[in-house]
């Protein structure tokens, strides 16, 4: 197809497939411990592990030039600020 | 006079103006999607509903006049500024300035023959006349215009029975089309710019149209999906910010201001973009400070995100917040200041020629230093408890807004006038709207900010006997204000059917636009150029 | 000659790929940012509202929502296979894999319409009185938070799904070539009497047998099943970029599950 686009294989869509599957059973096997008000974060984490790996390989982010890399970067600077600055609020009331 | 016009090396292509596509007379307008029809299009729109804006604020001014009720009722009065708003923010300046000239000098600039979307430009366009179209509607159908005022705050524009829903939807799809132009934009400029021309030799109008992409493509999805919401409420009951069900009104706020205090700076930076232009052709002289100037907007862009709390100083949210948006507030004042002190060094010992454009430029600096002053007192918590919802704070965003983004659009206008149409302005007769536009602008909301200091609150269809004498003055100023404004636009009209044939450089510019015929031809380059200095490498000339 | 020249415009840069992925990429970030407003809004309230969020979220059946999960995830795995099949010229699979995908993507509307009309039925959607009456103002929250924060994203299921057939239409559609050809050589082609020949408004004026020698060119049409290399590779980028989408709504729903289901 085009020359720059990278030469991709099956199995390692399948890998990473399998890889999302398995983190899947363990967000909702670790939900029954209780982890307290960290319940939240642990969930979080494994989410954020796992939409990187769709980003990084489903959407061969990792295959991009650096100007896109830098995009997706800005973007979730930006919206961490977004969050961030408003927690100055609520948890100040 | 002209310095160095490119008359000797003629390009043999069609103007744009003349080029006959698939479709003839307004057909091959407004399906054109060619950027400089585009951005015409977008000129004659936000022009039309300009002309619109400006008489709204004028009927507001003349029920100021007297005292009691006069002209109209307080829900007319309500919902005659929520229009005036609606129409001049999101229908005029946010589309004004990156719609009409970005669309026309960006790729020019940059040595690119269109856009990178040139279709995906023209439906930002056309999305453009459906929510202005939408906008119309909500006047004229269900219980008339919304009266909220264009923040639409909860729980008022929730429990309102004006037709809130179909403005908001018209705010919506009017979004959804400055985000196209945003994403339109940084793919171009990424993309498109000649050979040999790095960011560092980008012209400053497209490092400012850089920056306002940027917040164009980031901020506005967090107002689009915040206006969701509140149509959501009016129609489904989805009560997310209603108190009664748990929800919290000041959230809406946050998400709000999230989205339109950056737009502030969309709306401005395109204005500082154009008198970066101005300022060095001009004075004919490299600008100063070409790198702090073109990094400061990308400044603006980034802090004006960090912000939006200053609104809110009395809305109720927590006191550390209010201290950290005022923490953060003044910051933006320092690169808005690189660039003033960057102008006015240009400016120095150079030898100027004064022209219009030049004129609107000095206006821009002269409003933008009052309103960004008065914006410097008011993020200080203490002054601003006092000043806020007051006329104050009007006279103050109208000089930022208005005396600044909107003047640095007419100097943009009569300084591009002549290579987007071809034809020269009537001298004089500009010179008699700018001062007209002058004594207007100031006497009107010089004199709002002294009655805002005196404790009259906005949005009020009334007042009280002491502030009559103030009113009485911003209401003559404003009808300087307004003839200034149609003889402006009278004057300009007669130069785009009218005026004198103008030179392919009448200015003596040195960006790429200058290079070519005028009006452009079809694909403006018949060669793309190689670009090998910086953007204002103006020659030793004898003058 | 001006006629050409407008049409120019619109396609000067076909091969500039990396330009037309910033711009599918910028407009991804819109996505995430509507959504990013939601979750802001989702964020603050549960900071608000801990336990209630808590008790409401344990009514939700993790048990679909973990299905639906691996709905989504297997959607995108198949639309990467259709990608790579694509790219490798595997046309067949590349059709059968989207198919599949469509597949998994109406199995989670399906999930979820059977998941929201039991709640519905039970009383529980936004403004309901039963709602209202017998949850405390974080629940109520919750659940509004919930309707509008998967009702988004079903919506963008079902706009990946209209996407989706776009891409089937496309990549299937077999390209309709006109080609000129001297009358002299169409003749002795074995066969070829018989085709009809059509005016250049389309009436039938006969089949080629009837027409005489003073005809030099004929124009003929043909319907082809292109070969690898001909085959328009703008399909590529389209199948690339509804995928690109796919793979977005997936991470959203990534999110959704651990907020929504899981923190009890």
């Amino acid at each position: 197809m085009h020359e720059n686009e990278h030469e991709m294989k099956y199995s390692t869509y399948i890998y990473v497939w399998l890889a999302l599957v398995v983190l899947t059973w363990v967000t909702v096997a670790v939900a029954s411990i209780d982890f307290g008000n960290a319940a939240v974060f642990v969930a979080l984490l494994i989410a954020a592990f796992k939409s990187s790996l769709v980003v990084a390989w489903f959407m061969h982010l990792k295959n991009e030039s650096a100007t896109i890399k830098w995009m997706v970067a800005t973007l979730f600077i930006v919206f961490a600020i977004f969050i961030g600055i408003t927690f100055t609020d609520y948890p100040f009331r | 006079m002209p310095s160095h016009t490119l008359d000797d090396t003629v390009q043999n292509g069609e103007s744009y103006l003349d080029v006959k596509g698939r479709y003839t007379g307004v057909f091959g307008w407004i399906f054109s999607v060619d950027h400089k029809r585009i951005g015409l299009l977008y000129l004659g729109s936000v022009f039309v509903f300009f002309t619109v804006g400006i008489l709204l604020g004028l009927f507001m001014r003349l029920e100021q006049m007297t005292m009691g009720e006069t002209l109209m009722t307080a829900t007319t009065y309500n919902r005659l500024f929520t229009l005036h708003g609606v129409i001049m923010i999101f229908l005029f300046i946010i589309p004004g300035t990156a719609g009409t000239l970005g669309n026309f000098f960006l790729p020019i600039q940059i040595g690119a023959k269109d856009v990178f979307f040139p279709r995906l430009n023209l439906l930002s366009w056309w999305l453009y006349i459906a929510g202005a179209v939408m906008a119309l509607l909500a006047i004229f159908t269900g219980d008339g215009m919304a009266d909220t005022g264009w923040t639409f705050y909860v729980p008022y524009s929730t429990q309102t029975g004006t037709n809130v829903t179909l403005a908001l939807t018209a705010a919506f799809i009017l979004g959804f089309s400055s985000i196209l132009t945003g994403l339109n934009f940084v793919a171009t400029i990424h993309r498109m710019r000649a050979p040999g021309m790095n960011f560092h030799r980008m012209p400053l109008f497209v490092w400012s149209l850089y920056a306002t992409a940027w917040i164009q493509v980031l901020a506005t999805p967090v107002v689009g999906i915040t206006l969701v919401l509140v149509i959501l409420e009016r129609t489904l009951g989805i009560g997310i910010f209603n108190p009664a069900m748990g929800g919290d009104p000041i959230l809406y706020q946050h998400l709000f201001w999230i989205y339109s205090h950056p737009a502030v700076y969309l709306m401005v930076l395109p204005g500082m973009g154009v008198i970066s232009e101005i300022i060095p052709t001009f004075c004919r002289r490299t600008i100063f400070g070409y790198k702090a100037i073109a990094w400061s907007s990308v400044g603006i862009a980034a802090v004006g995100t960090l912000v939006w709390g200053h609104h809110m100083y009395v809305s109720g949210q927590s006191s550390t917040a209010s201290i950290v948006f005022s923490f953060l507030t003044f910051f933006v004042a320092i690169p808005t200041a690189i660039k003033v002190f960057n102008w006015v060094a240009t400016m120095y010992k150079a030898s100027i020629r004064v022209e219009v454009p030049f004129l609107y430029a000095l206006a821009f600096l002269f409003h933008f230093l009052i309103g960004g002053l008065t914006g410097l007192m008011m993020a200080a918590i203490s002054v601003d408890v006092h000043v806020h919802d007051t006329y104050f704070v009007v006279g103050h965003f109208h000089y930022t807004m208005f005396g600044g983004s909107v003047f640095a659009l007419f100097g943009a206008l009569y300084y591009w006038g002549p290579k987007m149409w071809g034809r020269m302005y009537h001298n004089k007769t500009a010179i008699v709207a700018l001062v007209l536009q002058l004594i207007g602008f100031n006497t009107l909301y010089m004199t709002m900010m002294y009655l805002g200091y005196q404790g009259m609150p906005r949005r009020y269809f009334d007042h009280l006997p002491q502030f009559h004498d103030a009113h009485l003055v911003a209401t003559f100023g404003s009808w300087f204000l307004v003839s200034g404004l149609l003889l402006m636009i009278g004057t300009l009209l007669y130069s785009v059917f009218r005026g004198e044939k103008a030179p392919a450089n009448p200015w003596g510019g040195t960006t790429l636009e200058w290079q070519i015929p005028t009006p452009p031809p079809l694909e403006n380059f018949d060669e793309i150029p190689t670009i090998t200095d910086e953007p204002y490498a103006h020659k030793e000339e004898a003058v | 000659m001006s006629n050409h020249a407008a049409t120019m415009v619109a396609h000067k840069h076909p091969s500039d790929v990396e330009g037309a992925k910033i711009g599918m990429w910028l407009f991804l970030f819109t996505e995430v940012l509507l959504f990013g407003g939601l979750f802001i809004a989702y964020a603050v309230y549960r900071s608000v509202y801990p336990e209630a969020f808590q008790t409401a979220a344990a009514n939700l059946d993790t048990f679909i929502g973990a299905v639906n999960t691996l709905f989504l995830l297997t959607s995108s795995l198949t639309v990467v296979i259709a990608i790579v099949a694509l790219q490798k010229d595997k046309q067949k699979m590349a059709v059968w894999m989207i198919w599949a995908t469509v597949l998994f993507a109406l199995g989670f509307m399906v999930n979820k319409y059977f998941e929201w009309s039991a709640k519905i039925h039970h009383g529980i959607y936004p403004g309901s009185p039963e709602l209202l009456a017998d949850h405390s103002k974080g629940e109520i929250v919750f659940y509004n938070l919930y309707y509008t924060m998967t009702g988004l994203h079903g919506l963008h299921v079902i706009i990946g799904l209209i996407v989706f057939f776009f891409v089937l239409y496309f990549i299937k559609r077999r390209p309709v070539v006109t080609e000129e050809m001297p009358y002299e050589i169409l003749k002795n082609v074995r066969g070829t009497s018989r085709l009809a020949v059509v005016s250049e408004k389309g009436e039938e004026l006969g089949t080629v047998a009837q027409l005489d020698d003073k005809v030099e060119l004929v124009d003929i049409r043909l319907t082809y099943e292109p070969v690898a290399e001909k085959r328009d590779p703008r399909n590529f980028v389209k199948l690339e970029n509804a995928g690109l989408y796919w793979h977005l709504v997936d991470v959203i729903w990534i999110f959704l599950f651990p907020l929504f289901y899981l923190i009890t």
